[in-house]
């Protein structure tokens, strides 16, 4: 069969097993061994079905997926967000836009030991929305903020959208890990600047503050001590990777290791509020949190080089990539294609499954385009991490939502997340502009 | 008797999951202690990326099950909530059998390529003997719990005719 027209027809059969609600990992594999059998006959097909899972998903480089997950687990329930989030309020939460620019911040911070932009919203949504509205935050604004935070988590290091963006595409995962810590400030930035902006605009957004006591400069300077985890973390994974001490595997090794240790001392030991077996709880969550988390990633990073496979032992990928080479697009017009690609997706497919469906078909035509690959890959990962607040399956929205108190709606978060997108989009059109924002830090990573 | 193969397999798959966190917790203290080994003594702990190449399908495969008893595994759910909740209930009868169906036949070939493994005892490229098979047996455990799960979630599905609300 022409390799194109069997192309088609597995990417048709993907979309209706996907549509009719399949699992995105089980779909995958399913559509894959279809195309290897028309190709290798059923039970070669099978073989390589089997041994492609096992051999993608087992190498030890892998496992820094789930031991930053863990990272992020134990930062988390340790209780880091909730201190590092006291002590911005102290350091500007007096200024009427202060406290939603602490929790842009606070979601920095927290983003540098945690690498998922679900718990991260999560998270804020919990501590410090209901916070914003009690000083006069509309309710969207207040979960809004949270929502678009959250997703800065994704973008500082450990990123677990550069981790599986790197397994599935061979580029380095440390320079992926470091090349996000530009566009992560950058979005810190810009959310702070919406956040001072939009009461300008719409003035009901954030009440004028009742006039508080100023706080002693000595008050200020001690809840700096919150900061030592993230201090310690952080030093961990861009001073290990960037200065060439660790690779990125050791890294989360390490990091796994030191967030456990303070959990332990921070959450277990010194949570004289809980019994025992409320801590024994917690502790047994989280590590079942880890596992599940990693295996739904894991299936589907397996599945991917299932279709992969398919899509290079047809000659899918190699004639879908002539095709678009001989059509002469400049390299930019090539990224903005795809982004635009990925910026519609995102309101339909979750971030990994999306990445998996298409690395395979995308990515050999932007090496034949001769696109610098970290570039790409961080205006591929900020247009993913669009998709995470844009309905309908702006996964952030319905993370904070879960967590929400009782009134609010997902139109509120709709609404109140609308200054962030604006932003967000901006800062792909700065990158995508300026490319050294992106490629300058990564090139001196060892 | 359903119900106490329900309990069995739910048994297991939490058993198994156990296990595979232990892993992943015995693996990152491996790691620390192979740096802290090999900075300060200068002396690493020999085969550690061995023994983790052997550990990651222990991490990966053993939790597909419990995944997906918690709702971990993504789906795409634009279409299917736009129907009616009957229609749900058979479309996911419909996917959940052609998954369970793909899971045993990769049970199988799995259990076949660790079984090839086991039966030459087949060894690795390392400073002390390590088996391969230690690592492959997880692939085949992992997909029959995963594939038993699917049949399983199958059958409540099939007896909650009309009572299916979940979108």
């Amino acid at each position: 069969m022409d390799a194109v027209l069997l192309g088609v027809a597995g990417v048709v059969l993907l979309l209706v097993l996907l549509l009719a609600g399949m699992h995105v990992g089980m779909a995958l594999i399913l559509t894959g061994f279809f195309g290897l059998t028309t190709v290798l006959g059923p039970e070669r097909a099978l073989e390589m079905s089997v041994s492609a899972i096992y051999g993608k998903i087992s190498g030890t480089a892998l496992v820094t997926l789930p031991l930053f997950i863990l990272v992020g687990y134990l930062a988390s329930g340790g209780g880091i967000s909730r201190d590092i989030y006291a002590s911005l309020e102290l350091l500007v939460g007096r200024f009427r836009s202060g406290l939603g620019m602490a929790t842009v911040l606070a979601c920095t911070a927290f983003g540098t030991v945690c690498g998922s932009s679900l718990v991260t919203a999560a998270v804020f949504a919990k501590i410090s929305a209901p916070e914003m509205r009690a000083r006069g935050y509309e309710k969207g604004f207040a979960y809004g903020i949270c929502a678009a935070a959250g997703s800065i988590g994704m973008l500082i290091p450990p990123s677990i959208l550069a981790i599986v963006y790197g397994m599935l595409s061979g580029v380095s995962i440390g320079k992926l890990l470091i090349a996000g810590i530009v566009p992560g400030i950058l979005w810190t930035v810009l959310f702070c600047i919406a956040i001072a902006l939009y009461p300008k605009i719409r003035p009901q957004a954030i009440r004028p503050p009742a006039s508080t006591p100023p706080i002693p400069l000595s008050r200020k300077l001690l809840s700096l001590r919150a900061w030592w985890p993230i201090g310690v973390s952080g030093g961990i994974i861009f001073g290990g990777i960037y200065g060439g001490v660790f690779t990125p595997t050791e890294a989360s090794a390490v990091a796994a290791f030191v967030l456990f240790v303070i959990y332990l001392y921070r959450g277990f030991f010194r949570g004289r509020d809980r019994g025992w077996s409320e801590r024994f709880r917690e502790l047994y969550e989280i590590l079942n949190e880890t596992a599940t988390t990693s295996a739904m990633i894991f299936l589907v990073l397996g599945a991917a080089t299932v279709f992969s496979n398919f899509t290079v032992l047809t000659g899918l990928t190699t004639r879908l990539s002539d095709y678009v080479i001989g059509m002469g697009l400049s390299p930019m017009s090539l990224v903005i294609a795809f982004a635009l690609v990925y910026l519609l997706l995102g309101c339909f497919i979750d971030s990994i499954s999306m990445l998996s469906i298409t690395v395979s078909l995308f990515n050999p035509i932007v090496n034949a385009a001769g696109i610098d690959a970290i570039w790409y890959a961080v205006v591929v990962i900020l247009a993913i991490e669009v998709g995470f607040i844009t309905p309908p399956f702006g996964i952030n929205l319905y993370s904070v939502l879960g967590v929400a108190e009782k009134d609010v709606e997902i139109k509120d978060l709709m609404v109140g997340t609308f200054p962030f997108l604006i932003a967000e989009l901006l800062s792909i059109v700065i990158i995508l502009l300026f490319p050294a924002l992106t490629t300058y830090l990564p090139a001196f990573v060892r | 008797m359903y119900k106490a193969l329900r309990r069995l397999v739910h048994g297991v798959e939490v058993g198994i999951t156990v296990w595979s966190w232990s892993v992943t917790l015995g693996l990152t203290l491996l790691i620390v202690a192979d740096i802290f080994l090999r900075y300060f003594f200068s002396r690493p702990l020999p085969a550690t990326w061995e023994i983790g190449e052997l550990c990651m399908p222990h991490v990966v495969f053993l939790p597909f099950a419990f995944a997906l008893t918690r709702g971990s595994h993504v789906r795409v759910a634009m279409l299917t909530r736009r129907i009616s909740a009957e229609n749900q209930r058979r479309l996911r009868i419909a996917t959940n059998l052609l998954s369970a169906a793909l899971g045993g036949v990769l049970t199988l070939y799995s259990w076949r390529y660790f079984s090839f493994s086991f039966s030459i005892r087949e060894d690795m490229l390392a400073a002390v003997r390590l088996m391969w098979w230690w690592g492959k047996i997880a692939m085949p455990v992992g997909m029959a719990i995963f594939t038993l799960r699917y049949l399983l979630d199958t059958v409540d599905l099939w007896r909650a005719e009309g009572a299916f609300k979940d979108s």
